[in-house]
């Protein structure tokens, strides 16, 4: 079985298109007239009877008290994704072949070296950052420059570290659930670990302003191509965009922290745990 | 013949004895048959090029209507809230579910013409669940996904309860939606919305073809 740590490109993949791109995406369900009430988490449906059992209802990663600004900022992510980022990358689409954009996303990936290296270490994994060493070097050199990823032929694949992460190993609880404008998904414990990688990051490779700025977009332009039928799939399956992207942050996010089986476990216990309500035939209010 | 008689009475004991008992290295290799069959006929069926989409997506739909557990998914997704609703409500509920499920998840059946499937793994859960790991290998550059199967038996036949891809159950992203969606809307909103989004998405399978409990074509 494979470990929490191996979240591999696919995941990097669904997380990308999840996590940052998804978030600047369309909310058709949500009207934000009717999202006023800030107070009302999903644990209380309008349903007067029961204050009594709705405490036990919803999973604990459904929490999000600043809803009213993350939805703003939700809405805000998708008109800016709708009128901005995804125009760009369905032109750059066509004119960019799949395997050019494999290569660029192959590129920024590998630049993350710095980043995931520090972060295996700082969370004690020590194999992983070995891997994570072994691969910029694999496809810094006989990658040319990182544009192909021959490390992954050789049965070392990526996997992502990051301070958001480290600090959730090292025991600091994720915090509300924030969206920010056009990163996305996030929260408190993430949000400090992304200042904090972003820091690094550019201390490390000590660009002028305007080439990071060119940078940064051509990789989002990029990223945004690349997750292009990913997410309009997530908009179609989706019934309220909103909550099914902090939902599946949320519970990636989790995965990346605990691990793959205590993850699972705990979901496992939250999905089935009405069905041992109804096995023992306790009342459910 | 009368020997041969008692001995199959035996052996269908001994099978519901071993059940009961949740023993089962009989049984272990069952789910794993179930999703690498099902994968198969599905890729067989993408695969066909004498079909055109719509009838790869009829045919496709026809084998999760009868393969997956629609009404268990669906109270996992409303948990508690199952209870609230009105046994006729509970009923739409099952039948948007559904219909949403395979109207969306059928829509791309062209996009998947390299793909092929392996099973990597298998767990025993509890509740005589079981889940079933897979990896869809889409050829070419394309990255692979990881797919799991929860399993859960009904009437003797295995069916599916969960899908989780890349680690996110797709029960629990429905749960967070619909509690969502009826703490705003209320359980009449979110019955409204789920019917107002199955009629923005086509209908893909002709009312008389939607039989509930039909079996899928072998």
């Amino acid at each position: 079985m494979r470990r929490a740590t191996r979240t591999s490109p696919p995941s990097a993949l669904l997380i990308a298109a999840l996590a940052f791109v998804l978030a600047p995406a369309v909310a058709r369900a949500a009207d934000p007239a009717e999202t006023t009430d800030a107070e009302t988490t999903a644990a209380e449906a309008p349903v007067a009877d029961d204050a009594a059992g709705a405490e036990e209802a919803t999973s604990p990663t459904d929490a999000d008290p600043f809803q009213t600004f993350n939805r703003a900022m939700f809405d805000f992510n998708d008109s800016f994704d709708t009128y901005a980022l995804e125009p760009v990358a369905r032109g750059y689409d066509k004119v960019v072949p799949h395997r050019a954009q494999t290569s660029i996303g192959n590129f920024y990936d590998n630049l993350l070296f710095p980043i995931r290296f520090v972060n295996d270490l700082l969370q004690g994994e020590v194999d992983p950052a070995a891997v994570t060493l072994v691969r910029f070097a694999v496809n810094t050199t006989v990658g040319v420059g990182g544009l192909f990823d021959p490390a992954t032929d050789i049965d070392l694949p990526a996997h992502r570290a990051d301070f958001g992460q480290t600090l959730g190993k090292w025991g600091a609880p994720p915090g509300p659930y924030l969206v920010w404008p056009v990163w996305g998904s996030s929260n408190v414990r993430d949000t400090v670990g992304i200042l904090v990688d972003a820091y690094f990051g550019i201390q490390t490779f000590f660009v002028d302003l305007p080439i990071l700025i060119g940078s940064t977009a051509v990789n989002a332009v990029n990223r945004r191509a690349l997750a292009l039928e990913t997410v309009s799939d997530v908009r179609d399956a989706s019934f309220d965009l909103y909550s099914a992207a902090r939902n599946a942050y949320n519970q990636q996010r989790d995965e990346m922290i605990k691990g793959e089986e205590r993850a699972r476990a705990e979901r496992d216990a939250d999905l089935y745990f009405f069905e041992d309500l109804e096995e023992e035939d306790v009342e459910i209010p | 013949m009368r020997a041969h008689l008692r001995s199959i009475l035996l052996s269908g004991l001994i099978a519901v004895l071993a059940l009961g008992a949740s023993a089962f290295p009989a049984q272990a290799a069952m789910p794993v048959e179930f999703i690498r069959e099902t994968a198969n006929e599905v890729l067989v069926i993408l695969k066909d090029p004498a079909l055109d989409s719509d009838a790869k997506i009829a045919r496709i739909e026809k084998i999760a209507y009868a393969r997956f557990d629609f009404e268990t998914m669906s109270r996992l997704v409303l948990a508690r809230n199952w209870r609230r609703l009105k046994p006729d409500q509970q009923r739409e509920f099952v039948e948007q579910f559904k219909k949403h499920l395979s109207v969306t998840y059928g829509r791309n059946v062209d996009a998947y013409a390299n793909e092929s499937v392996d099973v990597t793994g298998d767990r025993k859960e509890p509740r005589g669940d079981w889940t079933v790991q897979t990896k869809i290998l889409r050829g070419g550059p394309s990255q692979d996904i990881l797919v799991d199967y929860r399993l859960r038996q009904k009437d003797g036949d295995w069916k599916v309860i969960d899908v989780v891809v890349e680690r996110i159950s797709l029960v629990s992203n429905f749960r967070s939606q619909i509690q969502e969606i009826i703490s705003r809307d209320g359980v009449d909103g979110m019955l409204a919305l789920l019917r107002s989004k199955n009629a923005s998405g086509e209908s893909i399978l002709p009312e008389e073809d939607r039989k509930p409990g039909e079996k899928a074509a072998d």
